[in-house]
């Protein structure tokens, strides 16, 4: 009986080392979380509108897309095209 | 850079060029002189401009002067290429809600208020009734349609104009109110910088634009605008309807490689508002433009961030 209890013992000791060892090994060897030099394939998306706009007049197809405007005072020195 | 600017065809030129100043100076006086001519051709204002004896000629065939011509063969085609939403034949509609005379009358008159001649729209007959015979210069106005060239030709004469004015100067541009050609690049610049006028202040601009040679040109609904009686109007009149146009666009610019083309597309796609546009610009593959909207938001494609200028 005694022996049939080490024997027993030493079976569990061995799977749960190999069990741990095999997880390890697992992670070690999975794909990483994406890292900031990896981020530079997201450079071509445009921001995404401030919360503010409204949506109103946003166009029905997805090919026209909000552009941020940069609104400062007319200079005098260069061209604008206005409607007529 | 040298600039000129003068009042021609109801609107502000300008005529800017890069070179010797004396060469510059004759070739101001030369697109002055066409844009002058060019605007006694094709006013419908004026009651001895070939475009008013075409118009009255209709129903039988007119002989044209080759520049009458081709600005009618490109108004048939830039109709068929907008779907209609171009459309050179609606005159009728334009004088029905008051636009009967120049803008300068209109604003000068407007405390009296525009007469109201509220009635039934007028048949609009298919553009394409309309025949051209190129070889001879003969025109043939289906009988009760009648023509209104100003736009399309207002972008035709810039174009014109800048050639002429090219040959004077290495780099040059004509802005007839907004409708611009340009041949060239300034000196020591790799683009033109054109500012986008905001629609609702003229005093501020919402972006600014790099162009390479080529057009750019804006239509408006913001600008030529009177009351007919207690209704405002406004001169972009949607073909479908014989009204003016009213969707949340306030103007449209269109960077193309022809000013007409620019000035056509432009206005087409402002009447065609944000649900028809984008689907009416695949007509023209060679455009890019930009919509603002009446909350002073630009709107565009991918392909017209490629001419925003970024500081």
């Amino acid at each position: 009986m005694k022996l049939y209890k080490a024997f027993l013992h030493f079976i569990i000791t061995l799977v749960s080392v190999f069990a741990f060892l095999t997880g390890w090994a697992s992670l070690a060897h999975s794909l990483k979380p994406i890292q900031p030099a990896d981020q530079k394939v997201l450079a071509g998306l445009q921001p995404l509108p401030p919360v503010g706009i409204s949506f109103a007049s946003q166009p029905a197809n997805n090919r026209i897309q909000w552009i941020p405007a940069s609104p400062k005072p007319r200079s005098r020195s260069v061209f604008a095209t206005r409607g007529s | 850079m040298q600039v000129v600017h003068f009042c021609a065809m109801n609107t502000e030129i300008t005529l800017a060029a890069d070179g010797d100043p004396a060469r510059i100076h004759q070739g101001f006086e030369k697109a002055q002189e066409y844009i002058e001519a060019s605007e006694r051709r094709f006013t419908r204002f004026s009651e001895k401009s070939e475009l008013s004896q075409l118009n009255r000629s209709a129903g039988s065939w007119f002989h044209a002067s080759p520049e009458m011509t081709d600005v009618v063969m490109l108004a048939q085609q830039y109709n068929e290429q907008t779907d209609g939403l171009f459309d050179p034949s609606i005159l009728s509609d334009m004088e029905r809600i008051g636009y009967d005379r120049s803008m300068d009358l209109i604003k000068a008159e407007e405390a009296l208020l525009a007469p109201v001649r509220f009635g039934p729209r007028p048949h609009l007959l298919p553009l394409k009734q309309l025949i051209v015979n190129p070889d001879k210069n003969l025109i043939h106005l289906p009988q009760n349609m009648r023509l209104d060239l100003g736009g399309i030709a207002k972008g035709w004469i810039a174009e014109q104009a800048t050639t002429i004015l090219a040959d004077y100067s290495s780099a040059c541009l004509v802005d007839a109110g907004g409708d611009m050609f340009m041949v060239g690049l300034p000196e020591g610049q790799e683009y033109w910088q054109i500012e986008l006028e905001d629609p609702q202040n003229a005093a501020w601009a919402l972006t600014s634009l790099k162009v390479p040679c080529g057009a750019v040109a804006t239509s408006s609904v913001a600008k030529r605008k009177w009351k007919q009686g207690q209704i405002s109007r406004h001169h972009l009149i949607d073909p479908r309807t014989g009204e003016p146009v009213e969707n949340d666009w306030l103007c449209v610019t269109v960077i193309a490689p022809h000013a007409d083309m620019a000035e056509v597309f432009a206005k087409a796609l402002l009447i065609a508002g944000p649900h028809e546009a984008d689907m009416l610009a695949q007509n023209a593959p060679e455009i890019a433009y930009l919509a603002v909207d009446n909350e002073g938001e630009i709107w565009g494609t991918l392909e017209s961030l490629e001419f925003i200028h970024v500081n």
